[in-house]
């Protein structure tokens, strides 16, 4: 992987993925689909699910799942506006990028 | 390391957080174990590398926290400006790595030693900003030469507050002392009133019976008196009891909160 993630691509990306389930998914699961995309430690995720959650993008609930309580990440309207915001912020930066890249041989 | 081990000693290390970000973040790598499958926990904690290093990620994302403010970015004509991410942000791909030992100082000094890292931390927050080497390593040479002149200032405020900070110290202990003093012999006080009330009732009413037989009108009276003694007695005991079972644990909670919090904000400041 050639190049590094920053904070905000990453908080995008973990919304994208959240969001991409209706009721939820759990913490396992959410960085599995994350490092489909890109490869990030098993450790980075957690502070952003923290933050994410902190500021209301997320909300969480706990399910029982064979005999144990598990944490479901959702997201919240709050959370699907920034989304939205970062979506949006992504279209116009790639596109600049792949405009310089395009003129290149 | 066995996964066992490992909680344990990220739990440890997670003692200075509190108690509901320690227990969140537990339960959270718990549930990652679980959810992966026994057979993936060995890779698991190779890649986690170790737990000191994991703690360290959460401390980071703790302390920023802790200091930043609500608002995280505003979208404006030029573009997104995050507020945040301008100042507190991590390379994620290689922040394992960048962890050293000696983070105190500023978090931002394990983040910004790999030349890879393009881009993040711009002067003016705004994070479509282009990428500028030059920028980058100025706006990193600055940051830590803050903290310290930081440091300093406090420092000699520090000695120079002396004269007038010891007595007011002093001071401020003494008369804390001397409530609590004052509280707890009020509490000792209450209880002896109704212990005494309480013995006293009882030796009138016993006196009383005893008198009945002699001269019953003042046997009577006495035996009259000894109850509404009994009464006060109970009364007292009852409100001593309760003053006790509120006021005290609620007292040395006050005093626990109070001393942690003095702990917390100095290990957040170091």
């Amino acid at each position: 992987m050639v190049f590094n993630t920053g904070a905000a691509l990453l908080d995008a990306v973990v919304l994208a993925v959240v969001s991409k389930e209706a009721d939820g998914t759990y913490g396992y699961k959410i960085t599995q689909d994350v490092r489909e995309a890109i490869e990030v430690s098993e450790s980075t995720l957690y502070p952003v699910l923290r933050r994410l959650q902190k500021d209301d993008c997320l909300e969480v609930y706990d399910m029982e799942y064979g005999g144990r309580n598990r944490r479901y990440y959702k997201v919240t309207t709050k959370g699907i506006v920034q989304l939205n915001l970062y979506l949006k912020e992504w279209k116009n930066y790639s596109s600049r990028i792949n405009h310089i890249f395009e003129g290149v041989d | 390391m066995t996964k066992a081990s490992f909680m344990k000693e990220l739990e440890s290390l997670l003692s200075n957080i509190s108690t509901e970000e320690r227990e969140s973040a537990l339960q959270y790598y718990e549930d990652y174990f679980a959810d992966a499958g026994d057979e993936k926990e060995e890779d698991i904690i190779a890649e986690l590398g170790s737990p000191k290093k994991v703690a360290k990620i959460i401390q980071m994302e703790y302390n920023s926290a802790m200091h930043s403010g609500d608002i995280d970015g505003i979208y404006t004509e030029n573009g997104y400006k995050s507020t945040k991410y301008g100042e507190d942000k991590y390379e994620v791909l290689n922040a394992s790595e960048k962890i050293e030992e000696n983070t105190d100082n500023s978090k931002k000094d394990s983040y910004y030693n790999d030349s890879d890292n393009m881009y993040n931390n711009t002067k003016d927050h705004s994070y479509d900003n282009n990428y500028n080497s030059n920028y980058y390593y100025s706006s990193n040479r600055e940051e830590p030469r803050r903290e310290k002149s930081n440091l300093w200032l406090i420092i000699i405020l520090a000695i120079l507050a002396i004269p007038v900070g010891i007595p007011v110290i002093v001071t401020v202990f003494a008369l804390a002392i001397s409530a609590v003093a004052v509280v707890f012999s009020l509490m000792i006080a209450f209880f002896a009133l109704s212990i005494g009330l309480f013995g006293g009732g009882v030796v009138a009413v016993v006196a009383g019976i005893i008198t009945l037989f002699t001269l019953p009108m003042n046997g009577i009276f006495m035996g009259g008196v000894g109850l509404i003694l009994l009464g006060l007695g109970i009364l007292f005991g009852i409100v001593s009891i309760t003053i006790v079972k509120t006021l005290l644990p609620g007292f040395i909670r006050g005093i626990v909160n109070f001393l942690s919090k003095i702990v917390h904000r100095k290990k957040i400041i170091t």
